[in-house]
């Protein structure tokens, strides 16, 4: 069989804002708008410089309940400089952007094959009179589908080297919304040779043969649970019929979610050097990108003074933007959370018989009734409609955290003298 | 817990102390002040809790006196074990190290596996923490008088905080910030809080969101829109064009009518004018040019010979004279000296009475330093700069030896006049202290040891008062004693009277009994006899029985009460004895009273009004012993003085003398620099000084009159040379020679008459080389002519005419020929452009030969109409619609505020979660602590003021009899014992001390209760107490000691007296000194 290459990616959500933000240099905003087009240019640009046969794309490219036309025509763009390079492009809609939504009557480039949302679909890519491999495909055609589609994918007797291009949640990863879910053994007994998956955000080889599955995650991250390098698949297959993935990063800002320890810290200047040292080892990792880092303190000692005075915080916060939020290699610091602790030993205190031992008694929640009972307390606020729309209800896991924050908060107000 | 033993190693002033067998109950430490009673305080709060930090600048009690830093103190369980808890400085707080000591070998815990020694330092603490320690179980006197001081909130506040436990922020003040904070993040119903506003923002954003999302149908309108004119435009194009096509036909038919009549005129004219074939070119013109030529030509040999003519004639009148012109040079030479010579002759006159002036006046100043100064020795005098200055500091020498005579001469007799005031000062302060009469014994000594004798005597008054009251107490307490013997002799007797009237009692139912049973017998009532004897011996049997009870009951009642005489008697004799003693005491103070004050103060004193008097008599004559020694000691000093100033007399004199000295020396000096000038010696330096600037002025005008009468020979010399010199060459030219005041004018005429012979001879040469250059032009112009005249000729000849006038009518008919030549190949051309192509041009020239103008003029405004105005108008219009629309679709693709609104809203929503987790937070906090406040004031409160009550009862002898929060307040009220409650800023301070002791006193039982009991160190809290209440307050801590260890820090006896005389089994010990 010949030898051929292609990319697979998924996962593109082109256009759609970063989260976690609460406030970007308007220098930076335009870098940050861009940022989702540019990762996609990458791979065209992949694409092209490799002489790939074709490119893959397992769903959601877009986020079609933002109906952003900037989105698609910038995608239009893409596919139309593939074509001049008579680059294939196959494409899957997935949960964010079925078939019969927004988008689903765009028109297209010639070179580009979009599965339909009836049923599995076979396409072959032919390339001088030769049938080098066969894709099956199938599009969501609404948002949320919950049939094991991989079910339907079957290889066929005659065909030549196969791929599977399916948005799927494999094994039902709980952090992932449960579409089209199935088991590594559905994708194993449709017979083919390589599966290229999307949904799932974070790039993972789910098998290594017989068939290659690949999760290729999307191609930037978006908030701080997507931290680490973003990008997708070049694969190549040889004339034995060997596929050789090569993961390739393409995204252009990169988040990180950096835990620094206050102990042993004496004063913000140290502080303030080991943020130092932190952020030039991550300019060695992120290769010439822009950064985005969420700073945990965390840990007990004598900086915790200092970082609970008012203010401090949020000027801390501005002196770090200032110091590396601008330029090409900028670390852009989202935000700082606090959750450091005096130098006290808080089970000592909660075994006293008194007032602060009541409190931190108090603060211990240990059944679910305790739980609804601190949830009804907040009610005020995230009961309130508009709230709710944009928040939803805490999570347990959220008001557990908040009420080990109201410990803290209640020990340093009280406690205001030297222990 | 309790101390059992202190060892300190090195703590403050205190070096290897060791404090062995602390008392498990109550334990004085007395001292003087500085003795070391904090010291020790703070040495046990550092070994069980750690020393202080280095940061915050407390007293970390480092070695004074050498000695490893830190100690141990040996402390015994409530089970009766025994640790050794040692801390010594290695890190900020230092290390500790707790070791169980005999009986037992083991840890706290007995585990197998070791563990920290903090952690089981800990566990003997009960988990107490240091501030909780310091708090609530060591305090003094500081302690009590800042919780008085508080206002009625902040006390409860306080309190609130020592039963915390913790940390010193109200509740209150903690509450209401986080309130604050709550109300700056979230309202239900606000506007400004930070997360209505952002909630508003969201609103606002969303809103902008759903109309660019809307956006998105416009553009699907835009797309159908667009593919409807791509397929419309082409066809109008089409359409267009055909129109466009025959309305330019006719267009171009109309524009060619007008060419078209134009050329079958010129094909007319053409036809009717004859045909030359040739001409010469520019013919006309060139003709013209060589006529203009010819006339030229002769009008400048006209000009040409009469400037010859005229040359010719001015040659004739010119003659320059020979002689002036072969000595130009000598004259040249004369006239430039002529400014010099005229500016010699005017200096020479004004030199000459210069030179008389200088002379003048170099002879008066010569004449003003006498008459034996001349020329001569005005250049041999020396009038220099160093000459000066040796003159200046001959002066300066002399000047200061003068200055130092009048100053040793003014110290002199200044120290005489002091000398003078200091013997009438002595002489002041010696009848001052005769004035000021006092025995001799008045000394400080015998002062200081009346005054010692006063206060011992007061100090007994009041220990005699003390005795005298504890003896009456005694004697009322031997008087009850004593009644009370009397009432139990008097119950023992009247116990003893009844035991007879019982016995008396059984003797006579017997005789009632035998008497009826002998009756019965006498009358043989047999059955009555046996009756009568079974009754007496039943009823003697009970009566029997009866009386030993009652004899049971009442031995014992009387061994009660002999126990109980015998126990009042012995305390009435212990009391007696008591008494006794301090009778005895009260006499040995009487008689020590006695010693003092007629031995020593030599008076009768008998109360303390005596001894204030005394006291006022020791001030007077006190206050008179220091006004005597004060007055001696200024005689002292002022005799030291005069000794003082005699000696800087002498001193003062002696230099006196030496400064004579040395001016008498300077003068000769001064004597022998003037001889050297050769200057009289009764001259002063400042006299010298002016001779010298007045030689030096001297010297200056013999320079000038010397320079002015050289300048006056050499101006002399000049005039002479040059007067010469003219009257030669005057000589040679002819002229007649002059006088030197005549030789300016004669030097002038002379140089005129030079002049005017250069320029006839140079007017003449011109006109010579004039006249030559003009006959070579005559020349040059008439072979110019010639040349002209034989080109008219040819070009007559080339245009086929005989003269002007011929060439010039058959130049006009050949341009007519050719113009018309040319409109006819224009006009041609112009209508094959306007038919298109050769094929065209036919169709058209037989088309305009049939058809008129108007025919044509309408068929082209009818096509025009059609093509132009109509269709033209609907296909810009549908394609300026697609320029629209494609634009509008470019900028819905490219519109990037979708983007902008979107990221901007995502960061509202990231700032509302973030500032929705601060309310939540704060919140939750808030929620917490209403509960554990709740459960304070609903559980420890209560059982605290309960326990307090009773404290503060016994303390005030049940003046007040209950310590209370009144509901829903944050301020204690105690209530009286008729029942009023009164708040705590109306109570006395010392009342005040005791209702805060009390309070700390009910929450260290509180404490007990739930973690364990640990030592109590109290220093001085007793001052503010009346003795009274002081003994129960000593009472109330007895009760305390029960269960906690006690430790007292006191530098007052009386209190060591107190608790000695209150409290059994407590120890008193000095506080230690360093070995």
């Amino acid at each position: 069989m010949p030898a051929f290459q292609f990319v697979h990616t998924a996962d593109l959500h082109l256009d759609s804002p970063f989260q976690g933000l609460s406030e970007v240099a308007p220098a930076l905003q335009s870098v940050l708008r861009e940022a989702t087009f540019q990762a996609f240019e990458g791979i065209i640009d992949l694409c092209i410089n490799r002489e790939v046969n074709f490119l893959l794309i397992a769903g959601d490219i877009h986020d079609a309940s933002d109906r952003s036309l900037r989105a698609l025509t910038r995608l239009r763009h893409g596919f139309e400089r593939l074509a001049e390079h008579h680059i294939y492009v196959f494409v899957c809609h997935g949960n964010h952007d079925p078939l019969t939504g927004w988008s689903g009557s765009f028109s297209w480039p010639d070179n580009v094959y979009v599965f339909d949302a009836q049923e599995v679909a076979a396409k072959s890519v032919v390339v001088r009179g030769v049938e080098i491999a066969k894709i099956y495909g199938v599009s969501y055609g609404m948002e949320k589908v919950t049939a094991n589609l991989a079910q339907q994918f079957q290889k066929e007797p005659d065909a030549p080297w196969s791929i599977g291009l399916l948005h799927t949640n494999v094994g039902n990863d709980p952090n992932h919304g449960n579409y089209a879910p199935c088991q590594v053994d559905d994708l194993v007994h449709a017979g083919m040779n390589y599966w290229a998956l999307g949904h799932v955000h974070t790039h993972r080889i789910l098998r290594e043969q017989d068939p290659l599955i690949i999760y290729p995650g999307n191609t930037q991250g978006r908030h701080v649970r997507e931290t680490g390098p973003r990008g997708c698949y070049l694969v190549e297959v040889d004339s034995q019929g060997c596929a050789h993935p090569e993961f390739v990063p393409v995204d252009v800002v990169r988040w990180y979610d950096e835990r620094l320890t206050i102990e042993g810290l004496e004063d913000f200047d140290e502080l303030l050097g080991r943020m130092d040292e932190r952020v030039h080892a991550l300019r060695q990792q992120f290769e010439g990108r822009g950064a985005i880092v969420r700073w945990r303190f965390q840990g007990r000692g004598v900086l915790h003074r200092e970082l609970i005075k008012p203010g401090r915080l949020e000027d801390l916060l501005v002196t770090l933007r200032e110091k590396w939020g601008m330029g090409s290699q900028f670390v852009w610091s989202e935000s700082i959370v606090d959750r450091t602790g005096r130098e006290v030993d808080i089970e000592a205190l909660r075994q006293e018989e008194n007032l602060l031992g009541d409190f931190l008694r108090f603060a211990e929640v240990g059944d679910e009734t305790r739980l609804q009972e601190l949830r009804q307390v907040i009610e005020p606020l995230f009961q309130d409609p508009r709230v709710y729309r944009h928040l939803g209800e805490p999570s347990d896991e959220q008001l557990r955290d908040w009420v080990q924050a109201a410990q803290h908060l209640g020990i340093d107000r009280l406690l205001t003298g030297d222990e | 817990m309790r101390i059992a033993e202190m060892a300190i190693d090195g703590f403050g002033l205190f070096r290897e102390v060791m404090v062995p067998d602390v008392n498990p109950k109550v334990t004085i430490f007395e001292g003087q002040n500085e003795a070391g009673k904090t010291t020790l305080m703070a040495f046990i709060r550092a070994v069980l809790f750690g020393f202080e930090g280095r940061r915050n600048g407390a007293n970390r009690y480092e070695p004074a006196r050498g000695g490893r830093h830190g100690g141990a103190l040996v402390v015994e369980t409530d089970d009766g074990r025994r640790f050794r808890i040692e801390r010594i400085d290695s890190s900020a707080r230092g290390r500790v190290k707790v070791s169980a000591t005999f009986p037992f070998q083991h840890t706290i815990s007995e585990s197998v596996t070791p563990r920290p020694d903090e952690v089981v330092l800990h566990e003997l603490l009960y988990g107490t923490s240091k501030l909780l320690y310091q708090n609530v179980f060591a305090f003094g006197i500081g302690e009590l008088e800042r919780l008085d001081t508080l206002q009625a909130e902040e006390v409860s506040q306080h309190i609130y905080t020592v039963g915390m436990g913790t940390g010193l922020t109200p509740l209150t003040i903690v509450q209401s910030g986080l309130e604050a904070e709550q109300a700056q993040l979230f309202k239900p119903g606000g506007r400004k809080p930070l997360i209505n506003q952002l909630l508003q923002g969201l609103e606002e954003s969303q809103v902008a969101i759903r109309d660019l999302q809307a956006l998105s149908d416009e553009y699907d309108t835009f797309r159908n829109r667009l593919m409807v004119l791509d397929q419309e435009i082409p066809e109008n194009q089409k359409e267009l064009e055909e129109t466009k096509a025959r309305c330019d036909w006719a267009e171009s038919l109309v524009k060619a009518r007008t060419d078209w009549e134009q050329l079958q005129v010129v094909r007319q004219e053409l036809q009717d004018i004859p045909t030359i074939d040739s001409f010469p070119a520019g013919g006309v013109e060139r003709l013209e040019q060589v006529e203009r030529a010819l006339g030229s030509v002769e009008t400048r040999l006209d000009e040409i010979r009469s400037t010859i003519r005229k040359a010719v004639e001015r040659r004739v009148n010119l003659r320059p004279d020979t002689r002036i012109l072969k000595h130009q040079n000598d004259i040249e030479v004369l006239e430039d000296l002529r400014g010099q010579y005229k500016g010699a002759l005017e200096a020479f006159s004004d030199l000459r009475s210069r030179v008389a002036v200088r002379r003048t006046v170099l002879d008066e100043m010569l004449g003003r330093l006498g008459p034996a100064w001349d020329d001569s020795r005005l250049d041999r005098f020396e009038a220099s700069i160093p000459i000066r200055e040796r003159v200046r500091g001959l002066r300066d020498r002399l000047e200061g030896c003068r200055q130092e005579v009048i100053e040793t001469h003014g110290a002199q007799q200044n120290t005489e006049r002091m000398k003078k005031e200091k013997d009438g000062e002595l002489e002041r302060l010696q009848e001052k202290l005769e004035q000021l009469t006092a025995p001799e014994s008045l000394t400080r000594a015998s002062l200081d040891e009346r005054e010692r004798a006063i206060g011992q005597w007061v100090q007994s008054q009041h220990q005699r008062e003390l005795t005298q009251q504890h003896r009456q107490d005694l004697q009322i307490q031997t008087t009850v004693l004593d009644e009370q013997v009397q009432t139990t002799t008097h119950e023992l007797a009247s116990v003893d009277a009844r035991r007879d009237r019982s016995w008396w009692a059984l003797i006579g139912v017997t005789v009632v009994f035998v008497g009826l049973g002998g009756y019965a017998g006498v009358q043989q009532e047999w059955s009555l006899t046996f009756v009568s004897t079974t009754a007496g011996m039943v009823a003697m049997g009970l009566l029997s029985w009866w009386r030993h009870e009652v004899g049971v009951q009442r031995r014992a009642r009387v061994s009660e009460l002999q126990d109980l005489v015998q126990s009042v008697m012995q305390q009435r004799d212990e009391l007696q004895g008591e008494a006794r003693q301090a009778e005895l005491e009260e006499r040995t103070l009487v008689e020590d009273m006695t010693r003092l004050s007629q031995d020593i103060l030599g008076l009768d004193l008998a109360s303390l009004d005596d001894t204030e008097a005394a006291r006022r008599a020791l001030e007077a004559e006190r206050r008179l012993s220091e006004r005597r020694e004060d007055i001696n000691v200024r005689i002292q000093d002022e005799e030291e003085a005069l000794v003082s100033l005699l000696e800087t007399g002498e001193a003062a004199l002696k230099m006196c003398q030496e400064a004579e000295a040395i001016q008498d020396s300077a003068q000769q000096a001064w004597k022998e620099f003037l001889t050297n000038l050769g200057l009289p010696e009764d001259l002063t330096p400042d006299g010298a000084l002016e001779v010298i600037a007045g030689v030096e002025r001297a010297q200056g005008q013999l320079r000038e009159w010397r320079d002015v009468t050289g300048k006056c020979q050499r101006v002399k010399y000049f005039v002479e040379e040059t007067a010469m010199e003219l009257n030669r060459v005057l000589e040679q030219c002819g002229w007649d020679v002059v006088e030197v005041e005549q030789s300016p004018a004669a030097l002038t005429a002379l140089r005129k008459s030079l002049e005017q012979s250069l320029t006839s001879q140079q007017e003449l040469a011109r006109l010579t080389e004039l006249i030559a250059e003009r006959q070579v032009e005559v020349e040059a112009a008439e072979s110019e002519k010639v040349r002209y005249w034989d080109q008219l000729q040819a070009l007559l000849q080339a245009g086929g005419a005989s003269d002007n006038e011929t060439f010039r009518q058959r130049a006009g008919l050949y341009t007519r020929q050719v113009e018309l030549e040319r409109q006819q190949r224009q006009l041609d051309f112009a209508l094959k452009v306007h038919a298109g192509s050769s094929e065209r041009y036919q169709d058209m020239e037989s088309t305009l030969s049939n058809k008129s103008r108007a025919e044509l003029e309408r068929e082209w405004s009818e096509a025009k109409r059609e093509g132009q105005q109509r269709l033209v108008e609907v296909l810009t219009r549908k394609l300026q619609e697609k320029g629209r629309v494609e634009q509008r679709l470019q900028d819905l693709e490219r519109n990037e505020r979708l983007s902008f609104v979107m990221l901007e809203r995502q960061e509202l929503l990231t700032q509302l979660k973030q500032h929705a987790s601060r309310w939540a937070i704060r919140t939750v906090c808030q929620h917490l602590l209403d509960q554990a406040r709740q459960v304070y004031e609903r559980e420890r409160q209560p059982a605290v003021l309960r326990e307090a009550s009773k404290f503060f009862a016994s303390m005030t002898g049940g003046r007040y009899v209950r310590v209370k929060v009144p509901l829903g307040e944050m301020r204690l009220e105690v209530e009286a014992e008729n029942g009023t409650s009164s708040p705590t800023d109306i109570l006395s301070r010392g009342t005040a001390e005791q209702l805060y002791l009390a309070m700390r006193l009910a929450f260290i039982c509180e404490y007990a209760k739930h973690a364990g009991p640990l030592p109590l160190v109290i220093d001085d809290i007793l001052v503010n107490f009346d003795p009274e209440r002081a003994k129960a307050t000593i009472a109330v801590l007895g009760q305390i000691a029960v269960t906690h260890q006690v430790l007292v820090f006191t530098c007052h006896p009386h209190v060591r007296r107190w608790f000695e005389e209150t409290l059994e089994g407590v120890s008193v010990r000095p506080i230690p000194k360093s070995s």
